[in-house]
């Protein structure tokens, strides 16, 4: 760096220049004087003036120098001294006098130790933070390296931007082939029936567009399609990336669920026998007691009529649960039809209060009914609905001490309504069924609507019920687009909603009717 | 008056089943002939008059399926109500097709539901 030239140096300079100016003159002055005619007297004094004037200023020069040397040229020492290298020692140096540069010393070194302490403390930090963030990502990069489940990360529209190592073996692809491809449309993705999964169906659609995670279980599992053409079958989740109120991504995460869908189709199959060979002997004890208890096989002592109709009960109970079982199978097999037609839901729910109707009143139960009457008729399949609503009301009833209340309300809500903490994704009637029951405990609300789940608090209340109930209803919403939640506190009651898109259930085919029933 | 009588032909394997059946059918004024099989079902309706058929599906050597078959090969026009445990969907059509008048699951109908369809049935 070039240094300016010092200020002392510019003025002795300048005093110098005008210096050899009015010497010059005078001279000038002197020999004109002596070219021109004056008398003595004249001659004399404008010489006098002149030199006198000269020496003036040649005085003030010198004073003027003196002067600098005494105040600007220390100065100039000291600035050209700390600019050229802010060596703290030359401004100790300088801060030990007690002169204005002394002070000035003073104050930029107290300026730069302050700046330089700073400094460190600002480097301390960032050490930390880096090292804790280096740690953090080694960890995190730990986790989804020896992860079993396959891990993909998306943007907004889909694009990977990075998969684990697990995807990468699972699916036989490298992420470099993967990157910015679409996810997951080049895995051809099928539902457990084998038929093509709609793009509207991808978790990771669904979690984009209802910014919530989706979860999936072994009961509605996807095929992919490997890089080398094989399939297998996986259970998968995605989830929004959220940055504050931002989505920013999704997170996809898949594992191959091919033992599982083994053992799962074995046992499906293993039921689905079994409850044909149970319906037999069943059906045939069924009739003999209703023989019985009619007189038709001769009267009966009144003693003995208690114990034919608790066989007879025993007896319906179990055609009930032999009947889930083969529901369960045929939902777990996909095999059950659909057969949508117009149907007036309010209607539907009134026929299944109806029969619903000597429990209630046995429990003294008060039956609050809110229908939206201006409710459109909806394409849904009859038996499906029936299923649904009437396990929904009988839980209700059945979980609910004597003179409780249950809530049934139907309303219909638009696309972007929340409801209870759920987003609705297009024009959908909502049924809500409100209890003052038992409620849930929260350690178990996750597993609620597991297959064979019964809450412990309702076990010791309650122990008729299957478990099946809820999650048939789930598994059936899930295949015919509906969906269904609850919210719920222990010892106040249960709410539990569900929607279907007003656009009704599609239509498909299948070898199976589900068989009615109540299953709780 | 045995003449008045409507006469229904069992097509059930399951002895007691069809017992009960016959029983409550008599019990409510019909004459009620009990076969173990599709193929003796098909040779009691070759040598006698039935005013109705109650029909299993899964039975030994004929089932109900080949015995509907037969049944309509033969011009059969006596109604067949067909009562079994076999509840899918393409059962349940493959019988309509065959021609027979209903189909009922026996774990979700009591005695009472049988005879009201039989009634039904026989008014038709």
């Amino acid at each position: 760096m070039q240094l300016p030239m010092s200020i002392s140096n510019k003025i002795k300079g300048l005093i110098l220049a005008i210096n050899v100016i009015i010497f010059g003159t005078a001279i000038s002055l002197l020999f004109f004087l002596s070219s021109i005619s004056l008398n003595e007297n004249q001659r004399l004094l404008i010489s006098a003036i002149l030199v006198i004037g000269f020496l003036i200023v040649f005085m003030l020069s010198c004073l003027i120098l003196l002067l600098l040397h005494s105040t600007v040229e220390p100065l100039d020492v000291f600035i050209n001294a700390i600019s050229q290298s802010v060596d703290l020692s030359t401004l100790k140096d300088y801060s030990d006098k007690d002169d204005a540069i002394g002070k000035v010393a003073q104050v930029i070194l107290r300026v730069i130790t302050d700046v330089q302490d700073r400094y460190n403390q600002l480097e301390q930090k960032i050490e930390k933070r880096t090292k804790a963030l280096e740690e953090s990502k080694a960890k995190d990069e730990a986790i989804i390296k020896n992860i079993a489940e396959g891990l993909v990360v998306t943007d907004l529209e889909r694009r990977i931007i990075f998969i684990n190592t697990t995807a990468e073996m699972m699916l036989g692809y490298r992420l470099f082939e993967l990157f910015e491809k679409k996810w997951p449309d080049f895995l051809e993705v099928k539902d457990h029936n084998q038929a093509v999964l709609e793009e509207t169906r991808y978790p990771i659609n669904l979690a984009l567009s209802q910014r919530e995670p989706v979860k999936r279980d072994i009961s509605s599992h996807y095929y992919y399609k490997r890089k080398d053409g094989s399939q297998f079958p996986v259970v998968s989740s995605a989830a929004p990336i959220m940055v504050g109120e931002d989505m920013v991504g999704a997170v996809v995460v898949f594992r191959d669920v091919s033992k599982e869908v083994e053992v799962d189709k074995v046992k499906t199959e293993f039921v689905s026998l079994a409850s044909h060979q149970l319906r037999t002997p069943l059906s045939t004890i069924n009739w003999y007691t209703e023989t019985l208890l009619s007189g038709d096989a001769g009267d009966l002592e009144p003693d003995q009529i208690p114990y034919f109709e608790q066989i007879y009960e025993s007896t319906q109970r179990m055609i009930n649960l032999v009947n889930a079982l083969l529901n369960v199978s045929r939902l777990e097999m996909g095999t059950f039809m659909v057969e949508p037609e117009p149907i007036n839901v309010t209607e539907l729910i009134t026929d299944v209060i109806k029969e619903s109707q000597p429990k209630i009143d046995e429990k003294h139960i008060e039956l609050i009914n809110v229908f939206d009457e201006e409710l459109p008729p909806v394409l849904l399949d009859p038996q499906l609905m029936w299923i649904i609503v009437q396990n929904l009301i009988t839980n209700a009833v059945k979980y609910t001490p004597e003179s409780g209340s249950v809530t049934i309300r139907v309303t219909r809500q638009d696309a972007g309504d929340k409801v209870e903490g759920a987003n609705i994704i297009e024009d959908s009637v909502v049924i809500e069924v409100t209890d003052t029951g038992y409620g849930i405990p929260s350690y178990q609300q996750d597993q609620i609507f597991s297959k064979l789940f019964r809450a412990d608090n309702v076990r010791e209340k309650e122990t008729e019920g299957t478990g099946l109930g809820l999650y048939i209803i789930k598994s059936i919403l899930e295949h015919v687009g509906g969906k269904i939640w609850f919210i719920s506190e222990l010892n106040k009651g249960s709410s539990f909603f569900m929607c279907l898109p007003l656009s009704g259930m599609k239509h498909r085919e299948g070898t199976k009717a589900l068989s009615a029933g109540n299953y709780n | 008056m045995a003449n008045d009588k409507k006469h229904i032909l069992i097509v059930e394997d399951e002895n007691p089943m069809a017992r009960v059946l016959s029983m409550k059918l008599q019990q409510e004024g019909f004459e009620a002939t009990i076969v173990g099989d599709g193929e003796a079902g098909i040779k009691s309706l070759e040598k006698d008059q039935y005013d109705l058929i109650l029909l299993d599906i899964l039975m030994p050597k004929v089932d109900g399926f080949s015995f509907l078959q037969k049944a309509k090969d033969m011009g059969n026009t006596v109604p067949i109500v067909v009562i079994t445990n076999l509840s899918q969907q393409g059962d349940m059509h493959r019988a309509e097709e065959l021609g027979a008048a209903k189909y009922l699951i026996k774990t979700d109908v009591n005695l009472n539901q049988i005879i009201d369809t039989v009634r039904e049935t026989l008014e038709d």
